[in-house]
């Protein structure tokens, strides 16, 4: 965890100082008054990489100490492949909406992520993932109007005979 | 003003909306009384519904919700010890102990009547002196107004728990985020990268989904922790008689004026509220000893005071367009999704939408009588659902919410960034709140911090010597040393 924290501490550093040499682009733009659009960014940007140094440092110092903490990591291995699993299924997702349709899509992606989540029961699965889709769909096509994404092709075809 | 209370009463009185303030309710005791779900979360999951209804059936429905949340907490904390939201933290200390001793339901019926309590007078305060306040506020300018958002923005201390240098971080984070797309006094594009996706800046309302929501999800896909499967049998509330109450009504006094006060104070919330209000029915009391064995006095104190910081903190959001609270900050954005604006103009452009929202918050917390009286019975039931099938099903909720605000995909990708960074947050102990908190007032903070500076000629010390930003300005500073020096309880700090 420590490590972990030492890691963050360096990507908040990092991006930040990242962050601080693009909002000096901005300097010399302060045509109507002396704080132009650069000062409050590079302001918040300076605090930021200030305290993370520091979280980081008091990280380090804790590791320091708490050599016992060095087995951690190997039982979350499974949890790991798990979550980048899990960030990989809403990645398609995004990906593949506009193209396939919600209505086709989202019952496939439902299934899939509740079996990644443990579940097993088929019956459960497949009878949630179908009843959400349609009150989604109802709820947001027929009572909000939000036009849901239709798909294209032969998904598009298929999305017009409900929305 | 009679003219305005009827049209409140006319918009509130009719089926329609009766119906959306009671589901509000219900659904805000149930997400409150579930352990990771909450009404904040709730809230902002909320909003792209509210987006359809009229801008007082939404407004009704959020503040409903926030209502019911904050009492439900107490029902998993009297049954299983473990404080369904934070806000409920303190009512574990007697209320546990009591439900050991077999009184689960006296203790129940407690919480659920002394949060009703709690609740009626802090809408009445708030009733009371958001007219009076608002007033006040048309006079502000720009060093005054960022006196105020400073002083909000000592929420985040509050927020930090033991993690303070965190908590400052996550909200630096969040004004940092909003400072993304036009420059507001310029015009320059910032941090868009030369894209156009951005240039319009990051809608909060999908970041608020995804930090709080799809942080959740990738959190327990991770730790795939199943929910404890509890048996319960007969769970029900058993309301306390008329003079046991009676009994208690200097203690149900104290912790509302307590809850109501801590509530309206920008710098902390119901959380406090709760602990302040127990701490003081402690010191009050002629048998201290008592506290922490089971008494009805320990439920009573913070169940009161939490529920009336619900009033309170809705009044620096209606008057001065500043949140009082996580969940307050939220419901900005139910506000924002209508086009409007919280502050003091409302007062006078759309008074019956004001006394409307007041209406429906006394008829929340008089629902929740009912509520409470319901949710406990189904409450077994419904902590049998399996967060392998609630997990997907919030998910795609939470997704349709984000992009049915603008129907924009850029939306989805902002809900999904700021639900990765919600995961590290939540893995690495980084509060959520104040990164919200900082999104919502970075606009606020920035454009009153560069345009009054541009009025008293670039000189900082000038807002100190502007006598209502200048006092604004102390408080700010006293509750961040406050925040910093008091010693916190254990539960508290485990938030």
């Amino acid at each position: 965890m420590l490590k972990g924290e030492i890691i963050i501490s360096g990507v908040i550093f990092g991006g930040s100082l990242f962050l601080f040499f693009e909002a000096k682009k901005f300097e010399g733009h302060d045509v109507y008054a002396k704080l132009g659009p650069a000062y409050w960014p590079e302001l918040l940007l300076i605090c930021l990489m200030v305290l993370s140094a520091w979280v980081a440092v008091d990280a380090f110092r804790e590791r320091k100490k708490a050599e016992s903490e060095k087995k951690e990591g190997a039982t979350f291995d499974r949890g790991k492949v798990r979550l980048l699993t899990a960030i990989g299924f809403i990645v398609l997702y995004f990906l593949l909406i506009k193209m396939i349709g919600f209505i086709t899509l989202t019952p496939f992606f439902l299934i899939a992520f509740m079996y990644l989540l443990g579940e097993r029961k088929k019956g459960w699965m497949i009878g949630i993932s179908f009843g959400i889709t349609a009150l989604i769909v109802y709820v947001f096509t027929k009572a909000m109007y939000v036009p849901l994404p239709r798909g294209t092709g032969i998904f598009l075809t298929f999305s017009q005979f409900f929305y | 003003m009679l003219e305005v209370w009827l049209g409140a009463i006319q918009n509130i009185f009719n089926p329609f909306t009766l119906l959306i303030i009671w589901g509000g309710v219900l659904l805000g005791v149930t997400l409150g009384s579930v352990p990771g779900l909450n009404s904040t979360m709730g809230t902002a999951l909320l909003i792209p519904f509210t987006f359809a209804m009229s801008p007082i059936n939404g407004l009704a429905l959020l503040s409903a919700v926030y209502c019911g949340g904050t009492y439900g907490g107490s029902i998993s904390a009297i049954l299983f010890n473990v404080p369904g939201a934070p806000e409920a933290s303190a009512t574990v200390f007697d209320g546990y102990e009591m439900a050991k001793k077999g009184r689960a339901a006296q203790a129940l019926g407690y919480a659920v009547i002394c949060s009703c309590l709690g609740g009626i007078f802090s809408v009445v305060i708030m009733t009371l002196i958001s007219p009076f306040l608002a007033k006040i506020a048309l006079t502000f300018s720009q060093p005054e107004y960022f006196a105020l958002a400073i002083t909000a923005l000592t929420l985040i201390a509050s927020l930090g728990g033991k993690g303070l240098k965190k908590a400052m971080i996550a909200g630096l984070f969040g004004l940092l985020m909003a400072t993304v797309g036009i420059d507001p006094m310029t015009g320059d594009p910032r941090f868009t990268f030369g894209g156009k996706a951005l240039i319009g800046g990051i809608n909060f309302i999908p970041a608020i989904i995804g930090a709080f929501a799809v942080g959740e999800i990738l959190a327990r896909s991770e730790s795939r922790i199943e929910q404890k499967e509890v048996f319960l049998s007969k769970i029900s509330t058993k309301l306390p008689k008329i003079k046991e109450i009676i009994k208690m009504k200097w203690l149900v006094l104290r912790s509302a004026l307590i809850g109501t006060w801590i509530g309206i104070l920008p710098g902390v919330g119901a959380t406090t509220a709760a602990f302040v209000g127990y701490a003081e029915a402690v010191r009050w009391s002629k048998h201290p000893e008592k506290f922490g064995t089971g008494i009805p006095e320990g439920i009573a104190a913070p169940e009161t005071a939490n529920n009336a910081a619900t009033g309170g903190a809705m009044v620096p959001l209606l008057t001065l367009g500043i949140p009082g609270s996580a969940t307050t900050a939220v419901i900005i954005g139910g506000f924002l999704v209508h086009g409007l604006q919280p502050g003091p103009m409302l007062f006078i452009n759309q008074p019956k939408l004001m006394y409307s929202i007041f209406l429906a918050m006394l008829l929340a917390n008089t629902l929740m009588l009912f509520a409470g009286l319901g949710v406990a019975k189904v409450f077994s039931n419904f902590r049998r659902i399996r967060y392998s099938i609630l997990g997907p099903c919030i998910f795609i909720f939470a997704a349709i919410g984000s992009y049915g605000i603008r129907n924009d995909p850029t939306d989805l990708w902002i809900m999904f960034f700021f639900g990765v960074i919600g995961y590290f947050m939540k893995k690495y102990n980084y509060p959520i709140a104040p990164m919200i908190i900082g999104l919502v007032l970075g606009n606020l903070t920035e454009i009153s911090l560069r345009r009054g500076m541009r009025m008293v000629d670039y000189d900082l010390s000038a807002f100190l010597f502007r006598p209502i930003a200048g006092i604004i300005l102390i408080i700010a500073v006293i509750s961040i040393l406050y925040s910093i020096i008091r010693k916190k309880p254990k539960v508290l700090e485990e938030d």
